[in-house]
């Protein structure tokens, strides 16, 4: 069973390209399958892809939900969560 | 430097401020190498080559990704080398991988050409997006498709080699190409095309080099090794500088760097003179790049943010009522005490967006500021429901600027009303948008106390009241001696201002780089002044001079300035003052 999670984006400029950029990276150091969509669209896309994660267009306050899938799925989803907890931390240029 | 003043003469534009600092250097003309690919038609059994060709390239690019990376972290600091995370991350993205993949199996075409098709859907998407910053990214794709390109061309991108000190102009950057660079010797960029928010524009802060972005037809006006100066902090470009004019930036640079000498070791200490009067430091900020220096710089607030610049990320024209709402959501989000003074767009005829751009005589005298924000009602409507908006995340200051007329205040008062009943903005939500006057027009001190009465607030913009009240462009070197912040009709000016807000108990902000300068600060000081606020980089050393200063030595020097004739003596007595407390410690 694939564990999901709903977080919200609390960076004042929104998922950018520099956070999206560390959500890649800690996504692609585990080996359970991370999909990541928009609380209001239906369609999951590759978390470890930075593309796609930007075309997520999400902007402070956007709710996004988080789905695992794989051996390490648990350890995963809590990795990424926390990105989200931790405030996509205060950056200083994004 | 030495310029030849018989044959050429100086030369000045203007582009946006993209990484501060004064640089002199020579032209290097930066004009692309590569060609663009070509197109083929490839036979059937080369397309597993194609796309063999595709991988290496990648993985070279990225390998060298990696080394820019390593080579950035040493110049600029661990904290930005991850500036280049996102393009080594793209070399190596399914989606651009699969387009291309795709693009050379179902077309049989070539793999340079496949890069660039599949480099221009995505561009295609990213224009789609709704996000202006995320739309902005899209100089980033183009980036990674130049790299990719080049490396499949097997013409490597060269970067000029620079053996004296060296200003680059180039249509544009790449932002990984800048990343590249070696800072010693190189002195600034210019560039034609570029906004203050690009990664370029980052890139070139990390690296503190000097940067005017945006700066139209830089590259053609460019002659390869004339002398240059760049001033990235105001945004100006001046080629063939005059020996007068090198004078005037030599000591502007000197300037800058003494203040990130300075540092920022007394950003974390309270603003307190040394007789324990409690002063405000708030920052000036034009983009939201800039938000995170505000409370790094120690800035309690946001003192003013100079809203028409969200424009200059925009194609043309104002941007939406949704776009700017999400703007200065961010911006009273960031503010310390999330409470930020926003400026309402200020514009005169000379710096309207292009479609709307109208010739006048006299810009500075023209239909400007509170005047033509009242005149475009609907945009101004549309601001001002944008800024009651974001008021849900805390609570925002609208400021008019270049007040002229009371009535002003009382349209813009009754527009505010209006915004408000609509949004159902009662009560305690009401209150969490003020309205105050920006004092900068000489008519607005004279009438300063009943603007005073009407506002929940007022502001001294001194740059343009300085202008005005001296009838000298501060941009015209003819007359650039007559910016004297401490003339004696300054001082009473200011002095009339601070009495009227004192009468009406309204708080009173002087928001201009002039604070920055000791002698000005203790005048501003001794005047009842209490707020101040400037650029982030100002901060840190404004207040350690407000530290070191007591508020009775300042109220009595400006008893006796205020009584002096000429700007020279009231600095001469300054000067006088702050030595003997110099002395004391």
């Amino acid at each position: 069973m694939p564990l999901e999670r709903l977080v919200t984006v609390v960076n004042p400029l929104g998922l950018h390209a520099r956070p999206s950029a560390r959500l890649v990276t800690v996504v692609n150091q585990f080996k359970s399958r991370v999909l990541i969509r928009r609380a209001d669209d239906a369609t999951f896309v590759d978390a470890g892809s930075i593309l796609s994660v930007m075309f997520l267009a999400a902007a402070q306050g956007a709710s996004l939900v988080l789905r695992a899938e794989g051996e390490d799925e648990a350890a995963a989803l809590a990795a990424v969560a926390a990105l989200f907890a931790e405030a996509q931390e205060p950056s200083n240029v994004f | 430097m030495s310029s030849s003043p018989l044959t050429e003469t100086e030369v000045r534009f203007a582009g946006l401020p993209a990484s501060p600092g004064v640089g002199f250097g020579r032209v290097v003309r930066l004009v692309p190498q590569s060609r663009p690919p070509l197109f083929i038609n490839v036979l059937p059994h080369r397309v597993t080559l194609e796309i063999e060709r595709v991988k290496r390239a990648m993985q070279k690019a990225r390998r060298h990704l990696e080394s820019v990376k390593r080579h950035f972290r040493e110049q600029a600091g661990q904290g930005s080398a991850y500036l280049l995370d996102p393009y080594i991350l793209m070399l190596d993205d399914a989606i651009l991988t699969q387009a291309i993949e795709d693009n050379i199996r179902q077309r049989r075409i070539n793999a340079e050409w496949a890069v660039k098709q599949a480099v221009e859907s995505l561009l295609d998407s990213f224009e789609q997006l709704q996000d202006d910053y995320l739309r902005q990214r899209r100089d980033d794709i183009r980036d990674v498709g130049q790299r990719l390109i080049a490396m499949l061309s097997g013409q490597p991108m060269r970067l000029p080699t620079l053996d004296a000190p060296s200003t680059l102009f180039a249509d544009d950057i790449l932002p990984t190409l800048l990343a590249e660079m070696n800072p010693t010797n190189f002195s600034g960029i210019v560039t034609d095309a570029g906004g203050v928010t690009t990664h370029a524009a980052i890139i070139a802060r990390s690296l503190g080099v000097p940067a005017v972005f945006g700066a139209r037809e830089a590259l053609d006006r460019a002659v390869e090794g004339a002398p240059c100066i760049v001033d990235g902090s105001q945004g100006e470009v001046i080629l063939h500088p005059r020996r007068a004019t090198q004078t005037v930036y030599l000591g502007r640079r000197a300037a800058e760097q003494r203040l990130r000498r300075d540092g920022l070791a007394s950003a974390r200490l309270p603003a307190v003179t040394r007789d324990g009067v409690v002063c405000h430091l708030l920052a000036n900020i034009e983009i939201q790049s800039e938000l995170p220096a505000v409370e790094r710089c120690g800035a309690q607030s946001i003192g003013l943010f100079r809203s028409e610049f969200i424009l200059s990320s925009e194609a043309d024209g104002v941007p939406d009522e949704e776009s700017q709402c999400a703007a200065y959501r961010a911006v009273i989000a960031a503010s310390p005490d999330q409470v930020a003074t926003i400026r309402v767009f200020d514009f005169s005829s000379d710096t309207l967006p292009s479609d709307a751009r109208v010739a006048e005589a006299n810009p500075a005298l023209g239909l400007h500021g509170a005047r033509w924000w009242l005149a475009n009602e609907s945009v101004a409507r549309s601001q001002l429901r944008a800024i009651a908006r974001a008021t849900e995340v805390g609570r925002a200051r609208i400021l008019l600027p270049r007040v002229t007329c009371l009535s002003e205040l009382q349209a813009a008062r009754a527009l505010l009303d209006a915004v408000c009943r609509e949004l159902g903005l009662t009560g305690a939500a009401a209150k969490r948008v003020e309205l105050g006057a920006m004092i900068e027009v000489p008519a607005a001190v004279l009438i300063a106390d009943r603007l005073a009465r009407e506002s929940d607030f007022l502001s001294i913009g001194s740059n343009d009241l300085v202008q005005y009240l001296l009838a000298s462009d501060r941009g015209n070197e003819r007359v650039s001696y007559l910016q004297q912040p401490l003339h004696p009709a300054v001082l009473a000016s200011f002095s009339l201002i601070v009495a009227a807000a004192r009468a009406a108990n309204k708080s009173l902000t002087m928001c201009g780089e002039m604070a920055a300068q000791p002698a000005c600060a203790f005048a501003l000081l001794g005047l009842g002044i209490r707020r101040f606020s400037l650029s982030p980089a100002a901060l840190p050393s404004l207040k350690s001079a407000l530290r070191n200063l007591r508020v009775k030595d300042a109220e009595r020097f400006v008893a006796q300035a205020l009584t002096l004739d000429t700007a020279r003596a009231v600095e001469a007595c300054a000067a006088t003052y702050l030595d003997q407390s110099r002395l004391e410690r």
